[in-house]
């Protein structure tokens, strides 16, 4: 057992770091406005360091490493606002490289050298979060219709990977060309503007099954584990940031700092972070290492106890700005709205607590 | 980052659980349960302890030549979970083990850690606490007990409070004051007080859950050897903070947390027993979201232990972010205490004495235990400003 991450693990995330402050900054959003147009060269960049194929076996152009290597960098992106196309299509990586039959070898070369954008359609309107009350579905030619909310980058992917049941009724996971004939992508409107999400209606779409029940609920777990690291770096950029704001601000003669009613928030805050963090890289080892049981247990305590940090964290950051938190110039809101977008998407806390109480009781009925 | 054992973890782990089956006694924790005298079970106790030290599982982490097996703290944490899979009973020598040891680890001479460590880890010699005083709670360093030079030694005047267990500890850890003049950091030393000494006196306090485990203790001309000062005169400020750190650090909140799973467990078996009127207590959503949360807390309270395992096992001391642990545990074994009383009905009021009580009046019990969290080793005021102040830097 070894509950840390080893030297190169640490260095690999340093350098993302230094990247994505250097080229990434959060003022892009304030100034610069437009999501998609600030992409194109981060992406460039990113492909560069070798992130997409991150997860993609070494004989197929990539680094071969796994879901724990990811969690720290998963972490970065998080706390940098990284558009949710780039972990969508690092997370694709993982799931045909699991899943996908040989054929799809093509694909994981593009995607390791970051040619090929893929983006998950998972949730819907009405459809909560368990997958097998989706009402997407195939029809009995094996053609898919449906329609799926907040896909990220939609209009842009080459790749859909949709949630969608079978004609039986089994729910599992489809590939479907994005440019393809009866696929249609709808810009949302949406609370979170550090990233564009679409709506998508499949109309008789031609969909390839990349694999059942279990590929469907990997991919969500993957994507909560991937956003549980991303609140956990949103968690701890905000802490930093209220921390530096709160040793400069003075108010009274003194740095509003020094005062404990503020120190005891800022300690709070701290506390939950390290926590979060405890629960997003146990989440990360489950994707990797544990059984069914095990993994979905450990994601959805990660998932929850993230959600639940964040949401305290960033409502404290908040406050403790003052009336320059409120203000747009202070950026605040940016990770606020990401934090809460992925707090949301993928899984409430209700939804996770449950299935933690229904793993938790397995395992004690089992002893 | 593996929280898998390797081949050895599993050797080690399989040999922990067969020695713990073999040891407890039959129906353990099922039918068989920990003497209800308070007194009859720190006895109990203290002999669990001494059979943990036959079996070779003291100071599973210790180095050998003071008798530990010189394993790392990764076999101490199996070590851990599997006590906690067998219900196995507390030990009640911690202070000796996680406090004094450690201490005399970073801080005491050699001579030192020959005499004390071998006898802390056969549960020879018990261990109290004598820091806190009536006007020396979260002001640590303004403790006025006072310890004078004369000849060969010191000669110790003064009033401790909260000293847990000091009616069964053959020793005591001090801190006291050797400089009237000097700021109070800088007045303070640190020694090894033998119990037995003429001129102490011990007067228990009852708590709020109607036990007896701390006291006041008096200090009456006791004559303290000069070899009984750890470190140099004077510095016992910085080396309390040694011993502070580990009273608050993931080894003692792993052994915690273990119990506090134990709870946990024992709620949700009672929530699928209990009926609230319509529905069994484990049928209700609202009661649902109630305990998973607490399981999420527990399992990362454990995750954050661990984390500090490896940090340690890296060589890191803990310092002022042992201060995360505390604050984190206490509040969190605390809202677990308070929402079991919240989630099977009226009789959950009753205590162990009566005919009706749910699980032997543990639940009541553990929700008053439970009100001293946050308040020892530090209140939770005390841990937020360490953590502000030493940890995110924030001016004092």
């Amino acid at each position: 057992m070894n509950f840390d991450f080893n030297d190169e693990q640490y260095m690999f995330r340093d350098t993302v770091r230094d990247t994505l402050a250097a080229q990434f900054p959060i003022d892009l959003f304030r100034d610069s406005g437009e999501p998609v147009a600030l992409e194109g060269p981060l992406w460039a960049q990113l492909a560069e360091l070798g992130l997409f194929g991150l997860m993609v076996p070494e004989d197929q152009g990539g680094l071969g490493l796994g879901m724990v290597d990811f969690a720290l960098i998963a972490e970065e992106f998080g706390a940098a606002l990284v558009p949710l196309t780039v972990t969508d299509t690092i997370a694709a990586s993982l799931i045909l490289a699991k899943y996908a039959a040989a054929a799809r070898a093509e694909n994981l070369e593009k995607l390791a050298s970051g040619e090929l954008r893929v983006a998950f359609a998972a949730y819907e309107k009405n459809g909560g979060y368990d997958p097998s009350q989706f009402s997407t579905s195939l029809g009995a030619d094996g053609s898919l219709s449906g329609r799926k909310l907040l896909v990220a980058g939609a209009d842009r992917a080459d790749m859909l990977l949709v949630v969608a049941n079978d004609a039986a009724g089994e729910p599992g996971l489809y590939a479907v060309d994005a440019k393809g004939a009866g696929v249609v992508a709808t810009r949302e409107a949406t609370l979170d503007i550090t990233g564009d999400y679409h709506a998508v209606s499949f109309a008789n779409a031609a969909a390839e099954r990349i694999g059942g029940p279990d590929a469907g609920e990997f991919s969500l777990d993957l994507l909560a584990t991937i956003a549980a690291l991303g609140l956990a770096g949103i968690g701890g950029r905000m802490l930093d940031t209220t921390v530096a704001y709160v040793k400069e601000r003075s108010q009274f003669g003194q740095p509003i700092g020094a005062f404990q009613a503020i120190k005891h928030r800022c300690a709070d805050m701290a506390v939950d972070v390290n926590t979060a963090r405890s629960g997003g890289y146990f989440a990360a080892w489950a994707m990797a290492s544990a059984d069914r049981a095990e993994r979905q247990w450990a994601v959805s305590m990660g998932k929850a106890k993230a959600n639940r940090m964040a949401v305290h964290v960033m409502r404290e950051s908040l406050q403790l700005h003052g009336g320059m938190g409120y203000t747009w110039e202070m950026a605040l809101h940016f990770p606020y709205r990401r934090g809460r977008h992925l707090e949301i998407l993928y899984g409430t806390t209700e939804y996770h607590n449950e299935r933690v109480l229904q793993g938790t009781m397995a395992q004690l009925a089992a002893g | 980052m593996d929280f898998n054992d390797s081949k050895e973890e599993q050797a080690f782990r399989d040999e922990v659980r067969a020695w713990l089956a073999s040891a407890l006694p039959q129906g353990w924790g099922k039918t068989v349960f920990e003497p209800e005298d308070e007194d009859e079970r720190a006895h109990f106790r203290i002999d669990w302890e001494r059979k943990l030290f036959e079996g070779g599982w003291s100071g599973i982490s210790w180095p050998t030549k003071y008798g530990g097996r010189g394993a790392t703290l990764v076999e101490q944490g199996i070590f851990a979970e599997e006590c906690a899979r067998a219900q196995a009973p507390e030990g009640i020598n911690v202070i000796g083990r996680n406090l004094t040891a450690t201490t005399l680890i970073h801080h005491g001479n050699e001579a030192q850690r020959e005499r004390y460590l071998p006898k802390i880890l056969a549960a020879q010699e018990m261990w109290c606490q004598g820091f806190s005083e009536p006007n020396a709670g979260s002001d640590l360093a303004s403790a006025r007990c006072r310890a004078e030079p004369d000849g060969d030694d010191f000669i110790v005047n003064g009033q401790k409070i909260w000293t847990s267990f000091a009616q069964y500890s053959q020793w005591c850890i001090l801190l006291a004051r050797t400089d009237q003049h000097a700021p109070k950091h800088k007045g303070l030393s640190f020694f090894l007080v033998d119990m037995k000494s003429p001129g102490i006196t011990i007067r228990p306090l009852t708590q709020i859950s109607g036990e007896k485990e701390f006291n006041e203790t008096f200090f009456e001309d006791v004559r303290v050897p000069k070899e009984n000062l750890v470190g140099e005169l004077n510095d016992g400020w910085r080396i309390a903070m040694t011993t502070l750190a580990y009273e608050r650090g993931a080894e003692d909140a792993l052994a915690r947390q273990i119990r506090f799973k134990q709870e946990l467990d024992l709620l949700i078996e009672k929530a699928q027993e209990v009926e609230l009127g319509a529905r069994r207590a484990i049928d209700d959503p609202a009661i649902r979201q109630r305990l998973a949360q607490s399981i999420v807390d527990l399992e990362l309270m454990r995750m954050n232990c661990l984390r500090e395992f490896s940090k340690a096992i890296k060589g890191e001391t803990p310092g002022p972010e042992s201060s995360l642990m505390k604050l984190y545990w206490s509040h969190v074994a605390q809202d677990m205490a308070d929402m079991a009383m919240e989630v099977l009905g009226p009789e959950t009021l009753l205590m162990q004495e009566d005919p009706d009580t749910i699980a032997r009046g543990r639940f009541p019990m553990a929700f008053m235990q439970s009100r001293a969290f946050t308040i020892y080793s530090g209140t939770s005021e005390i841990q937020r400003n360490i953590i502000a102040e030493r940890v995110l830097g924030l001016p004092k």
